[in-house]
């Protein structure tokens, strides 16, 4: 079982949404999507999922062109929908059976569902009396009552309380473990860093990076060193020919070339006395990587337009 | 193209739409409105019975005790008058020219319970009969009429005796000439024929221009709010978006039938239980056309002379009327991404079905309606045809091979805007932002 997309295309008029984004999941497991607001993440997720027609391209499931309305497919949108005036059982029922699920299955993903998420109080409420983290769940649901293969989740914490956050990560990860294919569009990085070992970057349409994120990681190294002391370190970090990127109550951030820069500064505090409280040599975060992408592809746009 | 999964959305619109509080609240309401309103019909004249009881009895001595009458025919005298009049209970004091006209006037004025019939002759407009009233109204204006009507058909009589008609031949002198029209080898048309020809035919296409109107702005909200709420993401990964339209435009036309279906069926028990009181307006106009008889004869005569195919072709053309405004109606939902824009979107939808149900009506009025261009249009105009098509049928002025066409055409145009609909949905549904103007949609086909 895989999921390949091959050089998916679109145009609204002169505007590229999508220009030839490619990439695969060969095995199970979180594939991010990421980008900034308009990138062309949400037309990406719909040309996947058949609800929008592509310009070129091709989207595979198992070797053969994706039919969504066939497959087991679950969906969270990113923009929430649900008929305010309905009840949940209702709607949960009629999404189930627009999957071609049977009653009797219905009840049984419903009555799981509606006890791991706590929603039992509310299925005879109508959708406009429920909590937003409440419907987010109703959603959540709906795109899981048929026990998907494929699940695309769209934003799928924005706006949850951090228990409700926790309960949607711990379901996430109970996907995870049952083998489900899972493609994540989310703003929140360290999210991302805990579920995906892949990902795209898009910008403007385009793809800016893409590979495994370990790798990636790897590939810069360790340059990221925030140290916290007792005393002020910012003179021996200079006399070290180190620039402090940030200074917060919490510690400076700097930037550095090689481990040896870190080590020699390290070595300066100790001798000058000051006791170091933190001293955190890392990789860049998947925030500096996005960031740091995102100005570059930004940057070489001016150049061109220059 | 697929509609592949639209059952499963008509069952949840019609179950859903049925739940809601807006088409309860509005199904008791019309029904108590229209339970009311055929009860009345049959109840409330009956219980105004004692001031109409006077019109129905005729002149009676208690109220108009006495007649003052001058006669300036030059051909009758009032002497001739007297003892018609007298027959009928009344007081007589009559005169001869119009020397006492002005004295007679004044009196019966300021008098009570009298009334003064002038007969006058002009040279260029003829006989006239006044009957004048006191002011006080113990006369009513029913009774004075009256009373001018036993002068008039007396007047008929004597000028023939004194231009010396011979008395035996006086009632087949007076007898009145009707005229009768009809097509060659064709029965004449009762009152009751006539009456439920011509109403009929406008209560079906009342019916559908009132539910077109009403349904259409449903299906426009209905569309929209899925739209709005996003709640179409979800129903894309598993049907297609002319498999939602679809559902829904059979849903709420369903639904409608339904609803329509219940108010008919409610106003007919509550005219049918309140009829045997005879007390109204229909035991009233029934008995001035000799009785129900006539009428439920003349409902059996037009039913019998319909086949069922006939029948059938009405019922299909009513749906076929129904969903091509209902798709229009689908498709201006969509060009919408706010709930609060559909009652503006709806105004050309509006404008729209009610030129077509105009261009059904309007040649009826003109004096060649019949067989005018306009009339013609409107049966094959698939907007105008719903309107003009049953009315048509039901009053034979169209065969049937002609009503074919109309209703292929109609269906071709259905089967060719519920894929420019789709086409256009499919585009326009994930569309967020401005409206899309009308100039905008077939580019969004052309994609």
């Amino acid at each position: 079982m895989a999921l390949t997309v091959k050089n998916i295309s679109k145009k609204y008029g002169e505007v590229t949404a999508l220009s030839d984004l490619s990439f695969e999941m060969s095995k199970p497991g979180v594939y991010a999507l990421l980008g900034t607001n308009g990138a062309g993440k949400s037309t990406a997720i719909r040309i996947i999922l058949g609800m929008l027609s592509k310009d070129r391209g091709e989207v595979l499931w198992n070797g053969g062109p994706i039919q969504p309305i066939k497959e087991k497919i679950g969906y969270l949108a990113e923009e929430r929908g649900l008929y305010p005036k309905y009840r949940v059982i209702d709607q949960l029922t009629y999404f189930g059976e627009l999957r071609g699920m049977k009653k009797a299955e219905i009840t049984t993903a419903l009555n799981y569902w509606f006890d791991r998420m706590g929603l039992n109080a509310y299925r005879d409420k109508r959708a406009d009396q429920l909590s937003k983290g409440n419907q987010q769940k109703v959603q959540l649901a709906a795109a899981l009552i048929s026990d998907p293969q494929l699940l695309v989740l769209d934003e799928p914490l924005s706006g949850l309380d951090p228990v409700n956050a926790d309960l949607f990560k711990s379901i996430i990860y109970e996907q995870t473990a049952k083998n489900k294919y899972i493609i994540m569009s989310c703003h929140q990085m360290p999210v991302i860093e805990e579920f995906c070992s892949d990902l795209t970057i898009l910008h403007h349409g385009k793809t800016v990076l893409q590979g495994d994120l370990n790798e990636i990681k790897k590939g810069y190294g360790r340059v990221n060193l925030e140290v916290k002391c007792d005393g002020d370190i910012l003179p021996l970090a200079a006399e070290c020919g180190l620039v402090p990127q940030e200074v917060t109550p919490d510690g400076v951030h700097f930037k550095i070339k090689d481990e040896q820069q870190a080590a020699a500064l390290l070595k300066k505090a100790v001798d000058a006395g000051l006791t170091v409280v933190r001293y955190d040599l890392r990789e860049p975060s998947l925030h500096e990587i996005f960031v740091e992408h995102i100005t570059r592809a930004d940057n070489a746009a001016k150049e061109g337009l220059a | 193209m697929s509609i592949f999964g639209w059952q499963k959305i008509f069952k949840f619109t019609l179950v859903q739409q049925v739940k809601t509080k807006s088409f309860i609240i509005s199904s008791i309401l019309i029904s108590v409105l229209v339970l009311t309103m055929t009860v009345l019909i049959n109840v409330l004249p009956g219980l105004l019975a004692p001031a109409a009881g006077a019109v129905e009895n005729g002149p009676q001595a208690g109220q108009t005790s006495t007649v003052y009458f001058t006669d300036a025919s030059g051909i009758t005298a009032s002497s001739d008058y007297q003892k018609i009049f007298e027959d009928a209970g009344m007081t007589f004091i009559g005169s001869d020219g119009a020397d006492k006209a002005e004295e007679y006037t004044s009196t019966v004025r300021n008098g009570s319970g009298c009334v003064f019939v002038l007969l006058t002759y002009n040279a260029d407009t003829g006989y006239s009969i006044k009957a004048m009233r006191p002011l006080d109204g113990s006369v009513s204006p029913d009774d004075s009429n009256a009373i001018a009507g036993i002068a008039s058909s007396a007047f008929e009589e004597l000028r023939l005796e004194k231009l010396g008609l011979a008395q035996d031949k006086i009632p087949s002198a007076i007898a009145p000439v009707s005229i009768v029209n009809t097509v060659a080898g064709e029965e004449e048309q009762t009152f009751a024929q006539q009456m439920i020809n011509s109403i009929l035919p406008m209560i079906t296409s009342l019916i559908l221009f009132i539910m077109i109107v009403a349904y259409g702005q449903l299906i426009a909200q209905s569309v929209a709010m899925e739209k709005t709420s996003k709640v179409i993401d979800l129903l894309l990964i598993s049907t297609k978006p002319l498999a939602v339209i679809v559902g829904k435009v059979l849903a709420i036309g369903a639904l409608s039938l339904m609803q329509f279906i219940g108010f008919i069926v409610v106003g007919v028990i509550g005219f049918a239980a309140t009829l045997p009181l005879g007390m109204g307006l229909t035991s009233q106009a029934l008995a001035g056309v000799d009785g129900v008889g006539e009428f439920t004869d003349a409902f059996g005569k037009l039913f019998s002379e319909f086949s069922p195919l006939t029948i059938i072709m009405i019922l299909v053309i009513f749906i076929l009327g129904f969903l091509f405004y209902a798709l229009i109606a689908g498709l201006i939902g969509a060009t919408v991404s706010r709930s609060e824009d559909v009652n503006s979107a709806m105004q050309p939808f509006a404008i729209f079905s009610v030129v077509g149900f105009y261009l059904a009506y309007f040649p009826d009025m003109m004096a060649d309606g019949s067989q005018s261009f306009l009339k013609q249009l409107a049966y094959y105009l698939p907007f105008s045809s719903p309107f003009s098509l049953p009315s048509a049928m039901l009053t034979k002025q169209i065969d049937m091979l002609q009503t074919v066409i109309c209703v292929l055409i109609l269906a071709v145009f259905n089967v060719v805007i519920a894929l420019f609909v789709a086409r256009v949905y499919e585009q326009l549904i994930l569309h967020t932002g401005n409206r899309i103007k009308l100039s905008e949609l077939v580019g969004f086909v052309k994609k």
